[in-house]
C-alpha cells in the first residue's frame, strides 16, 4: 500500500481518516474493525484481539470467496487467496480463518512457508448462523515492517446452521 | 481406521512451477458436544493437525478446529524446487495419524 498520501500525512492514523473521508479506492480496517464489532461473539472478538493487537490489518490483500448464499451450514465451500510474495525473507506465514457466530471462532489455521509458492487455500467448514467470515494473514517481515497484518470478510448467510446439531 | 486418504496432483510438473495440492481424507470430525441416541455426549475427535512435507522439509500445515467440516478437503499450494516425495500426515484427537506418500513427477 504505497500511497503517496502515506508519505504526506505524518500519522498513519491521520492518513485512514483521511482516505476514509475522502472515499479513496484504498480501504483499510476502521470501518471493518466496526462492522465486525457490532456483531462478533465473545470468543471471536478475544480471538480478533489476541491477533490484531494495536496493529490496524489492510485491507484488499486477501481474496476470501465464499457463497454468499448457503443452505446447508455443514459444509461450506472456501478459497481464500494472500497477494503478496513468497520468499524467503518476505512471505505470508500464517491465515487464520475465524467465524463471528461460530461457538468456537477459530476454525483453522494455515502456516505457509516460502516453498508454498502462493498463500492460497481452500476447504470446507461448517457455519452455525448467518455470519461473517475472518481471514487474517500474519507476514514474515512483521518485526521490520509496519504492515503485518493483512485481513478480508466475507458476509454469509445459512438457512440451516452447521453446528447446533 | 479410516479410509485411505484421496489426493489429486497435476500428472506432470516442472521445477520452478507451483502446483495445486488436493487432498481429502474420511473423518466425522467429531464437535464434542453433539449426543448420541442414549443422550450420552459424543467425545470430541476433530483431525487436528495436517502436515505436507517435501522430502523431509516441511512446506504447509494446517491446524484444525471443530468448525471444519467433515471429511476434510484441503486445497494448498507447493512450489517444486526439485522431484521429490511430498508426504500428508494427518493427526486426530485419538492419535490416530493417517500418512500418504506421492512422488512428485517432475519432468524436464
Amino acid at each position: 500500500m504505497n500511497s503517496p498520501l502515506v508519505s504526506a500525512n505524518p500519522s498513519r492514523r491521520d492518513f485512514l481518516i483521511t482516505a476514509s473521508s475522502v472515499g479513496v479506492g484504498l480501504s483499510v480496517s476502521g470501518a471493518l474493525t466496526r462492522v465486525l464489532a457490532a456483531q462478533k461473539s465473545d470468543d471471536f472478538k478475544a480471538a480478533y484481539d489476541a491477533l490484531t493487537k494495536d496493529a490496524q490489518p489492510i485491507e484488499d490483500k486477501i481474496k476470501l470467496e465464499i457463497d454468499a448464499y448457503i443452505e446447508n451450514g455443514n459444509m461450506v465451500f472456501y478459497r481464500l487467496s494472500v497477494d503478496h510474495a513468497m520468499e524467503p525473507n518476505d512471505y505470508v506465514k500464517r491465515v487464520h480463518l475465524l467465524s463471528t457466530e461460530n461457538p468456537f471462532a477459530r476454525v483453522a489455521r494455515f502456516n505457509f512457508t516460502p516453498q508454498s509458492g502462493r498463500a492460497a487455500v481452500a476447504g470446507r467448514m461448517r457455519l452455525a448462523k448467518t455470519q461473517n467470515v475472518v481471514a487474517i494473514a500474519e507476514l514474515s517481515s512483521a518485526e521490520t515492517s509496519a504492515a503485518r497484518l493483512y485481513i478480508a470478510k466475507r458476509y454469509v448467510q445459512v438457512a440451516i446452521g452447521g453446528c447446533e446439531t | 481406521m479410516t479410509a485411505k486418504p484421496r489426493i489429486k496432483l497435476p500428472e506432470a510438473m516442472k521445477v520452478g512451477e507451483t502446483i495445486e495440492v488436493k487432498a481429502l481424507v474420511r473423518h466425522p470430525m467429531e464437535r464434542g458436544y453433539r449426543k448420541d441416541a442414549q443422550g450420552k455426549t459424543i467425545p470430541r475427535n476433530i483431525i487436528h493437525t495436517f502436515t505436507a512435507d517435501l522430502d523431509g522439509a516441511r512446506v504447509f500445515d494446517a491446524e484444525f478446529g471443530t468448525g471444519v467440516a467433515a471429511n476434510p478437503f484441503m486445497s494448498f499450494y507447493l512450489r517444486v524446487s526439485q522431484p521429490g516425495i511430498l508426504k500428508l500426515t494427518w493427526i486426530d484427537d485419538t492419535g490416530v495419524k493417517i500418512e500418504a506418500e506421492r512422488q512428485l513427477n517432475v519432468v524436464a
